[in-house]
């Protein structure tokens, strides 16, 4: 069973007037298949406005098909008395780290959402420490938030989903107010928890050098996906990336560069140590 | 001549002084800004950016230390702040935040018409300034929020333009936007910059911007100016960057790996563009 199904899904946003009558209606998912295998890191980028977000409240039960359906771990989220055992299995991390923290002491804000689900309290703080730990922040769980830095918070953020046990976690341009330092700590929590808690992540990001380890890449314009593959495969596809008024990696970028100008350096080359290894090569044959 | 505009001299900011939230913000900053440069100002969260370039406009006020703004000291006791904030337009982060009118073109006049400007000069202005950002005439009548991420940023950046300053500061001015949004700002700004020969100070935690638009960077540490150099000449000390939680562009890495495989490459180059012909130059000796 995959950990999310998506089938012909479309969404239409409608903007009523006053009377309550349909002023207008937008279309912001378009026909859009997708599967999710349990333990994937799937990685998710677009344009503005090309309908990433409103796929991720899909997940999570925060939208609901306008058509076809969305299952979550097996469970139509259309179906209202799955709605807690969905939002509890797929957690989600949003952009603005502020906008999610609610408690006064890392402890308690981490602590929440497992007391919300009426976990005994003896579990509750076996949860909050693991959560904590998972994260690497367990030595900061008697501090107030507000005393974190930006990567910080949104680890502690993190470790709230945690502590409800999800299989998923859906994250929502969670690095897009933070420092190059905040970034990484965000980027490598997530990555961990992928490979020692086998989390099914959803990474919606601008920032392409974050993907470059994903399992598979979804690109969206227009509401539809237009590309998936291998990172490799998708940034071997500079042209078209561009298209979608997206980007690659500067050490993707360079690559291509060099190919275009005649160096036999193979196509989507992802790190740093790829590029050197293949004009090592190049210099020594 | 070139004109010093924007000096420092050995300004110290300190919050809630004499309480026990009391914090250092700002410790013995000096530099100098002349006219028409395009500033880089890079730090980690919590840093000092936003402090410092709160003081620049006299939103905030230096506890020790003196700012002089075209030769005249800000804390004089008849300077006229009203006409500083004028001079010095200050764009915070997610400016669109601010948007607040029922129509682009009313949005944008609103800074002018507050002025004191009459009707129509600040119609002149208006129109100038939404030119200048790349919002074409068949938006002045929309609302503003009806509009993408990328375009309500450019209509918030114009609102300050209409006021025709002098300086023009970017809180991270493409925060949250997709890649191709984020170089058509960065485009608008150095056009602008190019054309006007307006002073640019920008704020950022993307180094790859850094590398291709600014021509020096001011670096913060835990509220101290630790460097204050042309922009190669940083990211050359990136060992040192990455101590302070900061980075330098990819390009910087690979062209260190090479150089350290023995490559006969300059580490010099920060853009793609130069780290090609720096290899294809370095490939054929």
């Amino acid at each position: 069973m995959e950990m999310i199904k998506v089938c012909d899904l479309a969404f239409d946003y409608i903007r009523r007037n006053e009377g309550g009558n349909v002023e207008s209606i937008y279309r912001a998912i378009n026909g859009v298949n997708l599967d999710v295998k349990r333990g994937d890191f799937i990685a998710i980028i677009g344009a503005n406005g090309s309908g990433k977000s409103t796929l991720a409240k899909h997940i999570n039960a925060i939208l609901f098909p306008t058509e076809g359906t969305v299952w979550v771990n097996g469970l139509n989220t259309s179906q209202e008395e799955n709605l807690w055992e969905i939002r509890r299995s797929a957690g989600m991390v949003f952009q603005n780290p502020d906008n999610q923290i609610i408690a006064t002491v890392v402890e308690e804000d981490v602590g929440f959402g497992p007391e919300n689900l009426g976990v005994p309290t003896e579990e509750i703080w076996k949860r909050v420490e693991d959560s904590l730990k998972a994260v690497g922040m367990l030595e900061y769980r008697k501090q107030s938030p507000n005393m974190l830095s930006g990567g910080q918070k949104q680890r502690v953020a993190i470790a709230g989903i945690m502590a409800m046990k999800p299989e998923c976690i859906v994250l929502d341009e969670p690095t897009a107010m933070l420092d190059p330092n905040g970034r990484k700590e965000v980027i490598s929590t997530i990555q961990w928890l992928n490979r020692h808690e086998n989390i099914t992540v959803i990474l919606i990001t601008h920032h392409m050098d974050e993907v470059v380890n994903a399992d598979k890449i979804f690109v969206m314009d227009n509401g539809m996906i237009v590309m998936q593959g291998t990172p490799k495969e998708i940034f071997s596809r500079i042209p078209e990336i561009k298209k979608y008024r997206l980007d690659v990696p500067q050490v993707t970028e360079l690559a291509y560069e060099l190919r275009q100008a005649g160096l036999d350096i193979p196509e989507g080359i992802l790190t740093v140590d790829e590029l050197v290894e293949a004009l090592e090569k190049l210099r020594k044959g | 001549m070139i004109r010093l505009q924007i000096v420092f001299d050995h300004v110290d900011y300190i919050y809630g002084m004499g309480t026990s939230f009391e914090k250092h913000a700002l410790k013995d900053i000096s530099f100098k800004i002349k006219k028409g440069e395009f500033i880089g100002l890079i730090g980690h969260t919590g840093s000092g950016k936003s402090t410092l370039i709160q003081h620049m406009n006299g939103l905030i006020r230096a506890t020790r230390g003196k700012i002089y703004f075209n030769g005249e000291d800000i804390y004089e006791k008849n300077y006229d702040m009203r006409s500083l904030r004028s001079k010095v337009g200050l764009v915070f982060q997610y400016p669109e935040h601010q948007l607040f009118e029922t129509t682009v073109y009313k949005d944008v006049n609103f800074g002018p018409r507050n002025l004191g400007l009459d009707k129509l000069e600040a119609d002149i202005r208006t129109y100038e300034a939404l030119k200048m950002v790349g919002i074409g005439e068949d938006l002045l009548d929309v609302s503003p929020f009806e509009l993408s991420g990328g375009q309500k940023r450019r209509v918030a950046i114009a609102g300050i333009l209409a006021m025709k300053p002098e300086v023009l500061i970017l809180d991270e001015p493409t925060a949250g936007l997709d890649p191709k949004g984020r170089d058509d700002i960065l485009d608008q700004i150095a056009r602008l910059h190019k054309e006007s020969n307006i002073t640019i100070i920008l704020v950022t935690h993307s180094m790859e911007d850094v590398a291709n638009y600014v021509d020096r960077v001011l670096v913060m540490n835990k509220g101290s100016l630790v460097m204050d150099e042309e922009t190669r000449k940083v990211f050359a000390r990136y060992r040192e960057l990455e101590k302070i939680h900061l980075a330098a562009p990819q390009v910087t890495y690979i062209m260190n790996a090479l150089r350290e495989r023995g490559f006969p490459v300059s580490t010099d180059a920060t853009t793609v563009e130069e780290a090609k012909n720096e290899i294809i130059k370095g490939i054929k000796r």
